[in-house]
């Protein structure tokens, strides 16, 4: 899979008589969470649309696109009472079919990244390497009753497309041991090697040959094929031409044309079973036979050698490192899948959620002035309210050190669930149970004052999060010098840019390192830079062994993190389990599902 | 039921926040003007000034020191006032916070109050200057005071626990008590002794814990005597009946807040 990601270089606004004028718009075209475009608005009025094109993509002509991602920043200025927007419409321009969506939130005080996210899979690079090739972006109009402005800073987009059409690798992309961290054996023991091919586009039909490199000193004894071959279609029932973009490598089983995989244990040349879109895999059971450092890849004509395995023999009876050896899987920790990973980690219960329900009133119903109740009452109308379920018996418990993704179409009781085991809702009932310091990092720089240095709000900030005035004392210099911020401290924060503001609150949520982790998406702030600083804090958090809850509308992430899965919908647990089985069945499901569950989500 | 221990220890985890709230409060008061904390003491003299100038024609003769009568009645008054109006938007106020972390909600109304009380203290200097001024006796019964101090502090926290519930679920208490407090002021003897009242009427003066908790301290400030029970006990047993009433208001529908606001 490759990526390009663009920024543009034009950018206008398309101007209706009453519509709100852009000021300093060029200033969207330089991500750098300083320099913003301006629009001030009046209560009912619309800011004008936003155009920007001209991304310079230069996608090779035979890839095949994925996913364009589009990521936004719009935020409204910081005063009590000032504008209220709905999510503005994205929209692509100039290209064959219409692509439009909307991201999740409308602007909010803090500069936060939105994203859009469009299926590429009808998308040709020409479409998106042509100069006019564009984003609109509409505002629905100022629905508060106040003045205001709506502040925007970039807008950049990433086109995931896959360009190389086969992929060697290892069954999980981690597992292999890598040169400075070698497997440790001894003469005489075994090991597994596993070997992923995948036929990624399945432009190219014909079976591949794979030769594996092994060195001397290592004896294949035993090889298994592991390929899914539930789902075999003979290859002439498929109309390549026309239904090859509906697949999805992803989801498995369907779509895999298959042969029988072969090897020739003299050349240790695999022929590939895998004929069109799909993976086959080749798992050698090795013996240590000589002592040293070795080396094993494999190699195919079209996609190179793949990822180096490497193994460290000792001597016969080497003693291991105790913890190495994973007796409940039998394996050693290197060899272990990333879904297996967790199944070894320690089994300490750190949240524990029994039967959790909550309900809401529909919102329609809503009395929200006394005069309105007492004329209701009068008039004997107060209906009993409707409720709607938002999570129904909701069970599950957490283990220290699991990663969890939580999934789910629109209205599927995700956020309620987050705001639950972040204590802001109560469940109607049901119980929660959590052992350790959680820190939410839902909102950043929830309660800043305007008025107040940025001191003053390090400590009134970290107040809020519930630590002392001690503990934020001695971590104050920590925060600063995270922060990068330390000229202007004394500043009141109101003379700050959005992105500082971003930072220091990003500094002062993540100042300790919590036991339970509750993730709204992933934070990005600040510039290019800072981001990769905040992402680097975000992993060096995860990698210690916190409990991690994560909540995200993009599937890709969700795999990439998490190392278990629970999927919701309409409230209740459809699927609890590894991130690749559930993460499957969703996007099977997601096919089916109305595009109003969908908007906003990554699948 | 109530889980004693667990606040206690809720409470003293988040007491940071507490004083980080009365500061924020406190500052945020006057923050726009460049007097600033100046604000807390110019504020009672000068409207003493200009109500005793107005009144003090109409009701000099009856009132011994009518500046000192003035003020000691109008500080205890807006004190509750201000407290209550304050925790009444506290809820709303924050929330941003309440909607995004957990956070023990009473605390922005306890805040709230706190920080008026603390004006209050700061405006007593004003109220000292004003009977330097003008020769008014300082008694001993003056360490009496922090008696009715105390209650008009329950008083407050108990009628703003209140308001902070009723306004989550209806916005247009607000505005009710604006006027609310404006027939509440005129109802308490402020700028007016009470005798003018005619007879048939002085029920509806009585039954106003704010009366009690004024006349209390007035006794002890202008009169040097301690507060008559009658006045002390009604103040007493409302107050404590407000406090147990908001507190019961407060925590059965604190967790509906966040779907309100």
């Amino acid at each position: 899979m490759s990526t390009q990601m663009r920024y543009p270089k034009n950018t206008y606004q398309d101007s209706s008589h009453d519509s709100g004028e852009w000021k300093d718009l060029d200033n969207i075209l330089i991500d750098d969470w300083e320099l913003l475009a301006c629009c001030t608005l009046s209560p009912n009025q619309k800011p004008n649309s936003l155009v920007v094109t001209n991304f310079k993509f230069n996608i090779p002509q035979d890839a095949i696109i994925h996913a364009v991602d589009i990521r936004l920043d719009f935020h409204r200025d910081s005063s009590q009472n000032s504008i209220n927007l709905e999510p503005p419409t994205v929209r692509l321009i100039n290209v064959k079919e219409d692509y439009e969506s909307k991201p999740l939130h409308g602007p909010t005080v803090s500069p936060i990244e939105r994203s859009v996210l469009f299926d590429g899979s009808n998308m040709s690079p020409a479409e998106l390497n042509n100069p006019d090739f564009g984003v609109e972006i509409i505002f629905d109009e100022n629905e508060s009753e106040f003045s205001g402005d709506l502040f925007f800073d970039f807008v950049r987009i990433s086109v995931n497309y896959e360009e190389q059409r086969f992929v060697i690798g290892s069954l999980n992309g981690e597992g292999f041991p890598v040169k400075e961290k070698p497997l440790q054996k001894a003469v005489g023991e075994t090991f597994i090697y596993t070997v992923l091919f995948n036929n990624s586009n399945g432009i190219n039909k014909d079976p591949q040959d794979i030769k594996i490199n092994l060195p001397e000193g290592l004896e294949v004894i035993n090889h298994y094929f592991g390929s899914d071959k539930k789902g075999k279609i003979e290859v002439n029932e498929i109309d390549y031409e026309e239904d090859r973009f509906d697949f999805d490598m992803l989801t498995g089983e369907q779509e895999i044309i298959y042969d029988d995989d072969e090897i020739d244990l003299d050349t240790l040349i695999w022929h590939t079973g895998v004929k069109g879109i799909g993976m086959s895999r080749l798992r050698l059971e090795l013996k240590c036979v000589s002592e040293g450092f070795k080396e094993i890849s494999a190699f195919n004509e079209f996609s190179g050698t793949g990822a180096h395995f490497y193994v460290e023999v000792h001597p016969e009876g080497y003693e291991h490192e105790p913890n190495v050896y994973e007796e409940s899987l039998l394996k050693w920790k290197s060899q272990l899948d990333v879904d297996e990973d967790y199944q070894t980690l320690n089994k300490e219960v750190v949240i524990e959620v029994n039967n959790l329900n909550r309900e809401f009133d529909k919102a329609q119903e809503k009395v929200d002035n006394l005069k309105e109740y007492v004329i209701k009452w009068l008039k004997r109308d107060l209906k009993p309210k409707t409720k709607f379920k938002a999570l129904t018996d909701v069970s599950f418990t957490i283990n220290r050190g699991e990663r969890v993704g939580i999934i789910g179409f629109n209205g599927a009781g995700k956020s309620t669930l987050l705001k639950i085991l972040s204590g802001v809702l109560r469940p109607n009932s049901g119980s929660i149970h959590i052992n350790g310091k959680v820190a939410p990092l839902l909102e950043l720089g929830a309660g800043f004052d305007h008025n107040y240095s940025g001191r003053e709000n390090v400590f009134l900030n970290g107040a809020i999060l519930g630590y002392s005035r001690e503990f934020l004392e001695g971590k104050y210099d920590e925060i600063v010098e995270f922060s990068e911020l330390e000229e202007f401290m004394e500043l009141p924060i109101k003379n700050y840019s959005s992105g500082m503001i971003a930072k220091l609150g990003f500094a002062v949520a993540t100042l300790v390192e919590p036991e339970i982790l509750i993730l709204d998406e992933i934070l990005s702030v600040g510039d290019v830079r800072f981001q990769k600083k905040s992402g680097d804090k975000l992993k060096s958090m995860m990698n210690t062994g916190t409990t991690v809850l994560l909540v995200s509308h993009s599937v890709g992430t969700i795999r990439a993190m998490c190392n278990r899965v629970i999927w919701l919908d309409h409230g209740k647990i459809v699927m609890d389990g590894l991130t690749k089985d559930v993460c499957d069945a969703y996007v099977e499901a997601a096919k089916k599902a109305s595009d109003d569950e969908l908007t906003g989500l990554e699948i | 039921m109530f889980d004693f221990k667990n606040h206690y220890r809720t409470f003293k985890n988040y007491s940071f926040l507490l004083t980080e709230l009365i500061k924020r409060d406190i500052s945020g008061k006057y923050k726009d003007s460049t007097l600033g904390l100046f604000w807390s003491f110019l504020n009672p003299l000068l409207s003493m000034i200009v109500l005793t100038i107005v009144f003090s024609t109409f009701f000099g003769r009856t009132i011994e020191n009518f500046p000192v009568y003035l003020l000691s009645g109008k500080l205890v008054f807006d004190l509750f006032a201000n407290a209550t109006t304050g925790a009444m938007d506290s809820i709303k106020g924050n929330s941003e916070i309440i909607k995004k972390i957990y956070v023990p909600k009473y605390m922005f109304a306890v805040g709230i109050v706190c920080s008026e009380f603390i004006n209050f203290l700061i405006s007593l200097v004003v109220l000292i200057a004003v009977m330097i001024v003008t020769g008014a006796p300082f008694y001993w019964s003056l360490f009496y005071s922090p008696i009715p101090l105390f209650f008009l502090l329950l008083l407050t926290m108990g009628v703003g626990l209140i308001l902070a519930t009723l306004t989550t679920f209806f916005t247009d208490i607000k505005y009710l008590y604006g006027v609310l407090t404006m027939l509440l002021s005129f109802m308490t003897p402020l700028f007016y002794p009470i005798e003018i009242i005619p007879e048939e009427f002085l029920f509806f003066f009585k039954i106003n814990p704010l009366y009690a908790a004024v006349s209390s301290f007035r006794d002890i400030v202008l009169y040097g005597a301690f507060p008559q029970t009658k006045f002390l006990l009604y103040l007493i047993i409302t107050s404590i009946f407000a406090l147990i009433l908001g507190v019961y208001l407060f925590y059965r529908y604190q967790d509906e807040f966040v779907i309100n606001i």
